[in-house]
């Protein structure tokens, strides 16, 4: 190698360097960290309690457990839980209580009171909680 | 004037940049409207880029007030009705005339040997506009924009391997909040903008460069010349004005294309509307992952069509550019164009 190529070189080492030396803090910078699981207790996005006779009011309630939406279902005097967040595409299910079915509003998919798929794309069933009800807060555990 | 403009002259010898470049720039007599798409486009992007800064100077881009900032300009600054509807429009006109362009230089066989830079940096300047709409759509997190950002993003999820993280990557968290606005506006604002100038600079400097292609069937040397400008240069001012027409109807008349109800509802994470409907230029791919049963499969699918356009110039070589003349390709993208209007239409009507 001469002269003016070991200085080429030189010159492309120092550049690829210095660009690597500023890309490692900008990649770890704009890397999301991973969430801290929120608390079991459903609540509002706000952070306030969701009373349990406001469920049994409107038959269902989307809140916050565990820092994802959740959906509580009170029906036939049976609590049950799911997470709130279709497998497809992440929009949030609705209960639909003539059928008994949860529904996501964006491609129509249903879901039974198992959390299982009955119908459309979603890729997996919704995950299910246990329900128990303290002082009137609706408290979640993993079913 | 005239003084300040020979004194210019006398030191930087414009004059001679101005024939070379325009009035002496020579170009075929029998460009069709079709080669008029790539003036019109650069209007409206110079449009959105003005329109956009008016709008920076109210909107305030945190979750808490991003959807009052946007309202309150839209009803109490004078005008900012006016910026905000031009400036969502002129978005959508702006992938309607790129699409008109692109279908144009398809048909025609523009992008065969020796302008397959061209065609590349067009298509990454496509896939740039579709995606400096969906930033900007985001940002007035309305209910709208937040399940559409929501459900675009969610796709990702369904890359094996990587598809969990590239979604948390996208939005800088699990869900869409102000991470995600934070990102989206500092895309749409500060990264995009520059990125667009800097593609559309080197997609003119090419066509300059390679020449610019004549409508296929006559050989170019046969064909007539007109200087650029301003023969071409009025040609293109028709188009550009026949467009911007169709905008300011679309601004007066129909701006509820842009506003639907869902629209005007500022964001709750906690409730999807019923039939939320991406942009018209997402329906396709929407009801493609509601037909296709597998999620990997029909991103899979919009993956491999995005690879086989941007790749066209290698996988079609033929030297013949008449579309009559290729009729096994004239018959992919009528059938492709089909699929496309036909996939929008039913995601419209469903």
């Amino acid at each position: 190698m001469n002269r003016r190529g070991f200085f080429t070189r030189l010159t492309q080492a120092i550049g690829s360097l210095t660009g690597l030396a500023f890309a490692a803090p900008v990649v770890a910078y704009l890397f999301p960290k991973p969430s801290q699981r929120g608390n079991n207790t459903l609540t509002t996005l706000d952070g306030e309690a969701i009373p349990a006779e406001t469920v049994e009011k409107h038959g269902a309630r989307v809140g916050i457990a565990f820092g994802e939406p959740t959906l509580v279902v009170f029906s036939r005097g049976e609590w049950k839980a799911f997470e709130a967040v279709c497998s497809h595409l992440g929009c949030i299910v609705r209960w639909q209580p003539q059928e008994e079915k949860i529904v996501c509003p964006c491609h129509g998919a249903r879901f039974g009171t198992d959390g299982r798929v009955v119908s459309g794309p979603p890729p997996r069933p919704l995950k299910r909680y246990r329900v128990e009800i303290a002082q009137n807060n609706i408290l979640l555990f993993e079913a | 004037m005239g003084k300040i403009a020979d004194w210019v002259e006398e030191r930087v010898h414009y004059r001679e940049l101005v024939h070379s470049q325009f009035t002496g720039y020579m170009v075929p007599a029998n460009l069709n409207v079709w080669y008029s798409m790539g003036s019109v486009l650069l209007m409206l992007i110079g449009i959105q880029f003005a329109t956009g800064i008016l709008l920076l100077t109210h909107y305030i881009p945190q979750t808490s007030h991003a959807f009052n900032s946007v309202m309150d300009l839209s009803e109490k600054i004078p005008f900012g009705w006016l910026i905000r509807r031009i400036h969502a429009i002129a978005a959508n006109l702006f992938v309607l005339v790129l699409m008109l362009h692109m279908l144009s230089v398809l048909i025609m066989g523009s992008y065969k040997k020796p302008r397959e830079l061209q065609w590349i940096s067009g298509v990454v300047l496509f896939g740039l506009g579709l995606f400096a709409c969906l930033s900007g759509y985001l940002l007035p997190w309305s209910q709208l924009s937040y399940w559409a950002t929501t459900v675009a993003t969610n796709s990702a999820g369904s890359v094996p391997i990587i598809g969990d993280d590239m979604v948390r990557w996208l939005r800088g968290g699990d869900r869409v909040d102000q991470t995600t606005l934070g990102r989206f506006y500092a895309l749409h604002v500060s990264v995009l903008p520059p990125l667009f100038t800097f593609i559309v600079a080197a997609h003119l400097f090419l066509m300059r460069r390679v020449g610019i292609s004549a409508p296929p069937g006559i050989p170019k040397e046969q064909v007539k010349k007109v200087p650029f400008f301003p023969h071409f240069v009025l040609e293109d001012m028709r188009a550009s004005y026949f467009f911007l027409a169709v905008l300011f109807v679309g601004v007066f008349f129909v701006p509820q294309i842009s506003f639907p109800p869902d629209a005007m509802e500022p964001a709750d994470p906690l409730f999807t509307p019923p039939h939320i409907k991406p942009e018209w230029y997402f329906l396709a791919n929407y009801q493609l992952l509601k037909v296709v049963p597998n999620e990997f499969l029909g991103i899979g699918l919009q993956g491999l069509g995005g690879a086989l356009l941007l790749l066209l110039p290698f996988l079609d070589r033929g030297q013949e550019r008449r579309p009559l003349k290729r009729p096994l390709f004239l018959a992919v993208v009528v059938a492709s164009l089909a699929g496309f209007i036909g996939l929008t239409v039913w995601g419209h009507l469903s």
